[in-house]
């Protein structure tokens, strides 16, 4: 079974090698594809020095379009899974081969990984922790499924959501609009539990100033995901 | 209405119409884009050298001052077009979306190729 991590970078200079190596050696029979969305810093430099497998986009997209990018590589190279793995060093790749299990084990089409079933590990922020609730609730009431943990990057599927994401993938806050629309389509979706790191290098894509848009459009999006 | 008014009104409208077709000319704007301006231009410019066609229509639809008409008509053609132009920055996101992730895949393609 050929297996693909997509590594989205942005501005990752202090965590990219950090992250490749946890795969290389946590998860060894993953490839990876480190997708460069046209980090201002040295990210590009660092990947090509080390001869890591990348991908270069020639003008940002934000996150929504380079993870898509990774699930059009994953269909083009043919693979049978692809898990998101953030490349800020904040997920552990020692969880993937427990993920895959349930995946292949379970038939299931999407696992991920949640940082709130054992609430081990970090945590995020208060503010952010409601916002993941909320969240919860919103998807519980579109969908009538519990995922604990929405917003959570780490996320493994099969060549179905492969090939659906490959074509529609949303542009930015992506992760809670994707997840609804592939439950709304009947696709099987369990969480199990990870523990996940605080950043060490770099800042996170969402500042407290986008945070109103970031739930105002997030909303919307689960609703109309809702009704598709 | 007022003859000061409408000679305003004209004159702005008269202008307006000149700049998009000169627009045109030096290529500024597209025709297929810059039509909907022109016929804004001309619709208004019309409404305000006959007035009792505006002023029959606002009885009509029960504007108490045909300038209302006027005004109201202006303001929404101009929001249409300005909706219709937000639809098509949507598009060209999405196609320039495309294009990139196209191009981005094709470039990893032939560096892998000629990797050692
Ligand atoms: N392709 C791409 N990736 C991004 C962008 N912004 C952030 N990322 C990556 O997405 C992952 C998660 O982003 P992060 O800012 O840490 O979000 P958080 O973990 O939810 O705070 C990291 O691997 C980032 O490098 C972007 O504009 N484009
Ligand atoms: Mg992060």
């Amino acid at each position: 079974m050929k297996k693909l991590a997509i590594i989205p970078a942005y501005n990752e200079q202090g965590s990219i090698l950090k992250t490749v190596n946890d795969l290389k050696q946590n998860a060894p029979d993953f490839d990876y594809i480190i997708i460069n969305d046209c980090s201002t810093d040295d990210t590009q430099r660092i990947c090509e020095e080390n001869n890591l497998h990348v991908v270069n986009l020639p003008v940002n997209l934000g996150i929504g379009g380079g993870v898509q990018t990774g699930y059009q590589y994953a269909k083009t190279h043919d693979y049978d899974i692809a898990v998101q793995f953030d490349g800020d060093g904040q997920h552990n790749a020692k969880f993937l081969d427990a993920m895959v299990q349930k995946l292949v084990n379970e038939e299931l089409d999407m696992v991920i990984g949640s940082r709130y079933i054992e609430k081990k590990g970090f945590q995020s922020s208060g503010l952010r922790r409601l916002g993941i609730r909320y969240f919860s609730w919103l998807i519980r009431r579109v969908t009538g499924q519990t995922i604990t943990d929405p917003t959570s990057g780490m996320r493994i599927c099969n060549r179905d959501v492969i090939d659906i994401y490959a074509n529609d993938y949303p542009r930015d806050y992506p992760e809670p609009e994707s997840v609804t629309s592939i439950l709304k389509a009947g696709k099987k979706v369990r969480e199990m539990p990870v523990e996940m790191n605080e950043r060490s290098a770099g800042v996170s894509s969402i500042s407290p100033r986008k945070s109103i848009y970031y739930m105002v459009k997030v909303s919307l999006a689960v609703l109309m995901a809702g009704k598709r | 209405m007022d003859l000061r008014m409408r000679v305003f009104i004209g004159i702005i409208m008269a202008l307006a119409f000149l700049y998009v077709c000169t627009a045109i000319k030096r290529r500024v704007i597209d025709i297929r884009h810059a039509l909907v301006w022109l016929v804004v231009c001309i619709l208004l410019l019309i409404l305000d050298i006959f007035p009792a066609l505006l002023e029959g229509i606002s009885k009509l639809l029960g504007f108490a001052l045909p300038v209302n008409m006027l005004f109201f008509l202006g303001f929404l053609l101009a929001i249409v077009i300005i909706f219709g132009l937000s639809a098509k920055v949507s598009k060209l996101n999405e196609q320039v979306k495309q294009m990139t992730q196209d191009l981005a895949l094709l470039k990893n393609e032939l560096e892998e190729k000629t990797k050692p």
